[in-house]
Order: structure tokens, then sequence, then C-alpha cells
């Protein structure tokens, strides 16, 4: 079986498929069947075409319109014919063809109106005597332009004066036209009057054509198709079948076209063929020839043709016409931006030519590169911003901020000045509680007990001290500030003093500044009581820069890191510190036989300990504290395998430490003065715990 | 007139401003920003001069002096003297700001140096032996009673070794501060890990308690050694008169 390919999409079809299954475009071509010329003789003798060729194509109306043409009116076999085609053809044409049947025909005798018997009765009756006065110029004015033109111009020149005549006086003209008293010739012809060419109130203007048809549908070698059925009326003023034919000198006005227009009518231009249903060919050498100038139109039809753009320009231009209103739910869905109302549509010759696809070789395809590969605005989803919950949230929190940092702070009203109560109160008591001990003595007061038991970590520690060798000394590190030299001094003099009374050689060095006075000053007091010498008991190598790093430098390598010593004796003073006796065969920092730390800080003892962990080798490590450093350096104290072999805190160890190896107890009024003052403390704590009890209770009690 | 000795004059002197600093027990005053300035004023200065003296003195001038220009360009002297004056030079360019980039970089030896120095002693000197011994509380040696030893002591050490073992895992659990994200957004830890918090926070608030009552015991003994001296001053004075 035989298949059609398309053209268009290269699908098969059947052969009997008139368009395409796919894409709907047209297997066959339309080619107007030109009769052949044996049937042509008869038609124009009035041989009707075949029935079925009107009837079974009812929508070759243009075939139609070609064959009335040809066969003119007097063909009755093609009348009824023609009827039935009338059935298939556009509205207008067929409103068209009734207009100018009902045209032609004019008005029955009978059918007259009562009014134009009025003005017939009128026409006949009235008389010379009886004109107006006005109607008489008129004539006069009007006999007297007749006379100066031809008499074969009459006829035709109505369509000439239309041309040449302003639309207002063109609107007078076919005001004049009306039946009125002054033109007797209208009313006694008015048929010819009904054949106007300007369109008669019911039948549609051939410009707005394309309002009926879609604008796709009215291509413009199709408005040079729909000619020749205008042309007709141009052409073929002849009343359509059965009328009576009226009088040859009631059409004068009419052009009657003579044999040769009408042998010339049987050339009507073919509506072209895409192809040649025999041979394939293109039937039209070049369908751009066929334009609107090589067809002949009705001058009428041209004038309005052109004159279109002008009176619609006009139209526009009225006042008095009022705009076009759509509705506003209308209004708001017409694009006003992206709508482009006019797309240019080149000449197929401008076009490119396909080059791929099953579309090679044609032209005026839609191509797919401005779809693919043209750069797109990007569309507005893409530019959206997509901000989530949290981002949301922390542009809030920031806002927030920034209005926060916007507002005006209100002034602060000045509070009263409340004279320190509280403060005066406990600072009276803890003055009594420190200052009353030092009259206990002139009193006779006994003051405050010694300590009664040794803490298990003071045993070791004085057992340390007790046995350490004296062949060479020991390191005293002197790492606080004068701040705490009223308790640290109390603390450390009991070590200090006990190591001076076995004659223990002494070193010190501060990793701060104000560290070797404060060991001068010391080992001044204590050496006194023992005479002990700056420079034979006790050396001082001062000020050891550099924090960690330089105790590490010095656990290393201590002569390279300390210079110079302070407040040397005279025989060092030209010298270096090393040359000393007291630190001949010290070279490193195990060399000595203890180390004591003396601070008031976590970070200054624990630097102590972990930088000189790898170096100090045997030597023991003492730790002097400040009472509130203990709790971070027990650990290391503490722990299974030492790392601080003995630890001395507090006031209340000094004092066990005299007690227990054998150095005076001349910290009485100190001792009385700190136990009272911690008594006082203790009381307060109390109170103040008891007072923020109650007044919690009170407040659990209002709620 | 009779000569007043040096060392009474030091104790009245040290009298007043003692007093002039407990004179802040009525109040901000005058007499107590005189005695801060002082102080202030003071350590700095005394700072100063023990730089110039221990440390700027002898290794950057002394040689100098001694040695003269030869020791700059010797083979030791370029490595102990050289480069010392040289990163000395360059952060004294940090006084410019136009020139303080150059001070940046014995800026960053020392900031490099001290930080390595400052990691490593944590290392080794804090955190392998401190998580050793806590460790070993537990070891068979330790919990268990040693031969003749008394029952109250063996319990001691074992309460205090489990204690010490209970505080440092609930310590560090309180500190650790990663947690699952629940479903308001919120971090939550597992209901274990915080009860050993909770356990954690309540070590440490014993240890700051501690750390404070031993403060004030050293501020009463500070106070009570600052009455006792004033105590004396009082006593020579009258004894002298």
């Amino acid at each position: 079986m035989a298949e059609n390919r398309c053209p268009m999409c290269s699908t098969m079809n059947q052969e009997t498929a008139e368009v395409c299954s796919n894409c709907g475009a047209r297997l066959k071509p339309l080619v107007f069947e030109t009769p052949p010329s044996d049937q042509q003789e008869p038609a124009a003798e009035g041989i009707s075409p075949p029935a079925t060729e009107a009837s079974g194509d009812g929508d070759d109306w243009l075939a139609n319109i070609r064959s009335d043409a040809i066969m003119g009116s007097g063909v009755d076999d093609h009348a009824a014919e023609t009827d039935a085609a009338d059935d298939a053809a556009p509205d207008w044409l067929g409103r068209l063809r009734e207009a100018d049947s009902s045209l032609e025909e004019g008005p029955p005798s009978e059918e007259i109106p009562d009014w134009m018997d009025d003005f017939l009765a009128a026409g006949e009756e009235v008389t010379d005597e009886e004109v107006p006065e006005w109607l008489s110029r008129v004539r006069e004015r009007r006999e007297a332009q007749t006379e100066g033109q031809p008499e074969s111009d009459e006829g035709e020149d109505w369509i000439t004066r239309l041309r040449d005549d302003t639309p207002d006086e063109r609107r007078a003209g076919v005001e004049g036209l009306k039946p009125s008293a002054d033109e007797d010739e209208s009313i006694e012809q008015p048929a010819p009057r009904a054949l106007d060419p300007s369109p008669p109130p019911d039948v549609p203007d051939p410009v707005p054509q394309d309002e009926i048809l879609p604008e796709e549908a009215t291509p413009s070698h199709e408005v040079g198709a729909s000619a020749p059925a205008l042309d007709r009326l141009d052409e073929d003023p002849q009343p359509a079948v059965g009328e009576p034919m009226p009088p040859e000198g009631e059409m004068e006005w009419f052009p009657v076209p003579d044999e040769s227009e009408l042998l010339d009518a049987k050339g009507l231009p073919h509506v072209p063929a895409l192809l040649d249903e025999e041979t394939g060919e293109k039937p039209l050498s070049d369908i751009s020839d066929l334009n609107m100038d090589s067809i002949e139109l009705p001058d009428w039809l041209g004038e309005s043709k052109s004159e279109t753009p002008s009176v619609a320009g006009e139209e526009d231009e009225k006042p008095d016409l009022a705009p076009a209103t759509l509705p506003s739910w209308l209004e708001a869905m017409r694009p006003v931006d992206t709508f482009r109302s006019e797309i240019a549509i080149e000449s197929d010759e401008v076009q490119p030519v396909e080059s791929a696809g099953p579309l090679t070789g044609l032209r005026g395809v839609l191509m797919a590169e401005p779809v693919v590969a043209m750069p797109r605005t990007a569309s507005t989803a893409a530019a959206r911003l997509e901000v989530t919950e949290r981002q949301y949230a922390q542009a809030e929190l920031l806002q927030r901020l920034v209005e926060e940092e916007e507002r005006e702070i209100p002034p602060v009203r000045a509070e009263k000045r409340r004279l320190p109560l509280m403060r005066w109160a406990i600072a009276l008591i803890l003055l009594l509680a420190v200052i009353l001990p030092f009259g206990f003595k002139q009193l006779g007061v006994e003051g405050y007990a010694l300590p009664s038991v040794v803490s298990r970590d003071l045993a070791p520690l004085i057992d340390l001290i007790g046995n350490i060798p004296t062949d060479r000394p020991a390191l005293v590190v002197f790492d606080y500030t004068p701040g705490y030299s009223g308790e640290l001094d109390t603390v450390a003099g009991a070590l200090l003093e006990h190591a001076v009374m076995r004659s223990l050689p002494i070193v010190t060095v501060s990793t701060r500044p104000t560290g070797p006075p404060l060991a001068e000053g010391l080992l001044n007091k204590i050496g006194a009581s023992y005479g002990a010498v700056n420079g034979e008991n006790y050396l001082h190598l001062g000020y050891l820069s550099g924090g960690p790093t330089a105790v590490q430098l010095f656990a290393i390598a201590p002569r390279s890191v300390v210079l110079s010593g302070y407040h040397l004796p005279e025989s060092l003073s030209e010298g270096s510190v090393w040359e000393s006796p007291l630190l001949q065969g010290v070279h490193r920092l195990s060399d000595f036989n203890l180390v004591i730390v003396i601070t008031a800080g976590t970070d200054t003892a624990r630097t102590w300990v972990e930088q000189t962990q790898s170096w100090i080798g045997d030597t023991p490590l003492v730790m002097v504290l400040s009472a509130g450093a203990e709790p971070l350096v027990r650990p290391y104290f503490e722990a299974s395998e030492p790392q601080v072999d003995g630890i001395l805190t507090g006031l209340p160890a000094a004092v066990s430490y005299r007690q227990y190896s054998g150095l005076p107890l001349d910290t009485g009024a100190q001792w009385d003065a700190f136990g009272i003052g911690m008594l006082a403390i203790e009381l307060i704590l109390i109170a103040g715990g008891a007072y923020g009890i109650g007044l919690w209770l009170i407040r659990l009690r209002e709620r | 007139m009779p000569e007043v000795p040096l060392d009474f004059i030091q104790m009245i002197v040290a009298a007043f401003i003692t007093v002039m600093i407990l004179s802040y027990v009525i109040g901000d005053n005058v007499l107590f920003r005189i005695a801060t300035y002082l102080f202030i004023g003071i350590a700095s200065g005394f700072a100063g001069a023990i730089a110039w003296e221990n440390i700027v003195k002898p290794t950057l001038v002394q040689p100098l002096i001694s040695d003269g220009l030869a020791k700059l360009f010797s083979p030791e002297g370029a490595l102990t003297f050289l480069i010392p004056w040289m990163l000395a030079l360059f952060m004294l360019f940090k006084l410019s700001p136009r020139l303080s980039r150059f001070g940046g970089f014995p800026v960053a030896l020392l900031v490099g140096v001290g930080a390595a120095v400052v990691v490593g002693g944590s290392i080794t000197g804090t955190l392998v032996p401190q998580s050793l011994a806590t460790a070993g509380t537990l070891s068979p040696a330790n919990a268990l009673p040693a031969a003749g030893e008394p029952l109250s002591v063996w319990l001691e050490r074992l309460i205090s070794a489990l204690l010490m073992i209970a505080a440092t895992i609930s310590v560090l659990i309180y500190f650790r501060f990663s947690a699952k994200r629940d479903l308001t957004g919120g971090a939550r830890r597992s209901r274990i890990a915080e009860v050993f918090a909770y356990l954690g926070q309540v070590f440490i608030a014993v240890t700051f308690g501690v750390m404070y009552a031993g403060a004030l015991m050293a501020t009463i003994v500070v106070l009570a050694q600052r009455f006792q001296f004033l105590h004396d001053v009082v006593t020579r004075i009258m004894g002298g008169a």
C-alpha cells in the first residue's frame, strides 16, 4: 500500500490522507482544477459545471465565484448549483450575494413603501411653478455643471468623484444619493443606486474581511485570490439569474464591460498551488510575482484599500469616538512589556535554509538555536533569593541589634548616694578582729592556741629540709609580687629560716622584676638572726627574663641565661656571679640540692613544674604557695609519682612548721589576729547565709 | 638635732602609705589614689632599672665596652652578640608606625618559641603525668591494702582515689561541649553525660570554694601582717619617744 510522506515532518501517511496525521500539514496541495477546454466552452455558453464539483467541494468557493463570473447570470441551471454552493461559502460572501440579488432586483412595485409613493407622486405632480426657489437654484447649478461635461463620463465618473472627494464631501455625496426631492433621477432609478459600489449597510466592507477571517487564514495571495469575487461585482453588473434586466438607458451610469473584458475574465488569476499534482513541480514560477499590483481590482476597492489607513487614522482623530474600553480584569491580563504585538516575518528568500534534520532544504522553519543556545535572561525563580528559617532568624537578630544601636539610651537618673553602711560594718568587724589581738598581751588575754596537729604533708617536708646536704646550694625562686609579701614572707620565712639555720647555701632567682628585692629583704631579715651574709651564705642571681622559655633555658644551662646577679657583694661586683664559691659545680638545674618555688600564682607554679620536668633530675622540688593557689598545685604533689616533693601553704602550716622544726615562734600576735579575723569572717559568712535564706523564705511565702 | 636612722624613715613612710591604702575602707579617696599611683610608678621604674641592670647592660652594652666592635665580627660574637643586638633594634622599630613591620620578626620569634615551649611543657609536664597518675590510682598496688596497713588508712586512700577518678572524669565531661542537635535546633547531651557534667560542676564549685577560702585566708594573713607592722611602728615610735 502506497503511502504519502509528509513534506514537513517526513511522517508516512496513508495515500488517501489529506493532511498529515502528525503535524497536520496538507499532503495534497490545493490546486485550482482548471476545467478542461471542452467544458469551458459550455460554461461560457451557460452550461454549468458538474454539480459534483460545486457541491462536492464546499471549500472551493473561489472556483464557484469564478464559474459565476464566467458563465454570467443567464444560466438557469447554474443558479441552482450556485445556491447549493452558497451554503458552503463564507457568510460575508453569501450576504454580499444576497445583497446584490436583492438590490439588483429592486423592490417590487407592489412592495414600494408608502413614502416612496409620496416621492413618486410628488415627482409626477410637481411642476416647475411649484418648485421652491432654492430647489430651482440647485437644479440650475447642476445643469450648468452637467453641460460642461461630456455625456459619456457621466456614467462612470461617480467613482472618480468618490476618489477625489474628501471624506466629508463623500459623506455629503452619499447623503445626496438618498432619495430626496431634488434628485429626480435617483427617485426614478432606485435600483442602480443600490448597485453603488459603496458598501451597502448590510454588506460587509471588503476591507475589514480580516476581521471576519483569522489573520493566519488571509495571506496576501488569498487577497488576490478573492479579488475575482470582488471583481465580479464590477465586471458582472448584470442582474442575477431570473431577474429582469434593467433598461439600457437606466444602466448608463454603470460601466458595462465589453467583450474583451469578459474574455479576460476567463483568464482570472488562479489560486497558486504549492505543487503541481501531476508533475510535482511548482506550477507558478514565482509566487512572489503575484502581488496586488498585478491584479486588477475595482477602483473602489483599490481606493478603499489605499485609503483605509488614512480613514482609520482620521477616525482615530475624531474626538467624539470613545476609545475601546476593556474590562478591568482583561486589561490586567494584557501583557505590556513582554508582548511583542508585531513580529516581523522575513520573506522566504531572506530566511535561512534548514541544513539538518528532517526539514533539510526548507526555508522558513522555526530555528531551534534561539531556544536552545541563544542567551536568555534569567528566569525570575533563579534570581529569587532563597532564605531559610535560620537565615531569616539571623537577619531578624541582626536587624534587632542595629535597631538597638540606633535607639537612644534614656538618661540614667543619678541614684541617690547611699552611705556604704554594710561595707563599713564589715570593715569595722574585720579591723576590730585583727587589731584587738595586738592588745591581748597588754590586757592579759590568752590568745589563740597554736596548732596541735601536724598535717600529713608537713612532716615529710620538714624531714626533707632537715636532711638536705649542704654541699651544694638550694635554689629559691621568688616569684611573687610585693602585694603577697605579707603572707608569703611569713610562710616562706619558716622554710628559709630552717635552711639558713642548717647553713644550707641559698641562691635566689626570680622571673619577676620585683622578685630580687623581695628576696634580698627576706634573706637579710633571716640572715641577720643567724649571721648569714650575702655572697657567703646566700646569693641573688637576680631577674630571669623570658618567662617559660627562660625557665627552661635556666634548667638546661643556667650559666648562659643569668649573666649578672643582684646586690652582689663587692668581691663579685666586677666579675660574674658564677665566680661565686656558692655556685661552684652548678652547671644545670639538677646540680642544686633543692629547688624551692615561692609563688602566689598557679601559672608560675605550673611553669616551673612543667619546664623543669626533664632537667631537674632527682633534685626535690618544694612549693611555697599562697593559700588560694594550693588547690591547683596539690595534684602535682598527691600524684602516685609526685612532681612536687613538698608543699607549704598558709599561715597555719608555717606556724606548724616552726613549731615542729624547732624554730622560734615569733608570730604570736599575727597568729591571734589571723585566728580572730578568720572567726569574724566565718561569722559574717554565716550571717550572710542566714540573711539570704531568710529573704528566700519570705519571698517564697509571699508567692 | 638627733640623727634619724634611715630605716626609721623608711618605716614611717611605709606605715603612712599603708594607712593611705587602708583608707579605701571609707571609699575611693585621694590618699588611696596617690598611694596607688606611687606603687605603680615605683614598680615600673624599679622594673626598668632591673631590666637594665640584669639584662641590657650585661648582655648588650658591657661586651661592647669591654671587647669593642671586634666582638661583633667574631664567629662567636655574631651569634651571641650581633643577633641579639639586631633583634633588639628591630623591636625598637615598633615605636614607629611606618617601621613597625620590621619589629614583627622578633615578636614572631618570641611568640612562636614561647608557644612551643608552653605547649610542649604542658604535654610532657602536666597532661601525660597527670593522666598516668589518675589512671594509676586504681591499680592493684594502690587500690589494695598494703601489708600491715590500718583499715582506716586504706579506706581513706581508696575513697580518695575514687574521688580523684570521679572528679577527673566528671570535670572532663562537663567541659565537653559537643552534643547532638535536637529538633528545636538546640544542643542536648545524653542523660548520662548530663549527670556526670552536673557532678563535675559540683567538683568545680568545691574547688573554687576552696580557692576562695584560701584567698580569704591570705587576705587575713596580709591584713594581720600589716597591722603587725603598724603595731611595730607605733611601738617603736612610742618606745623611741
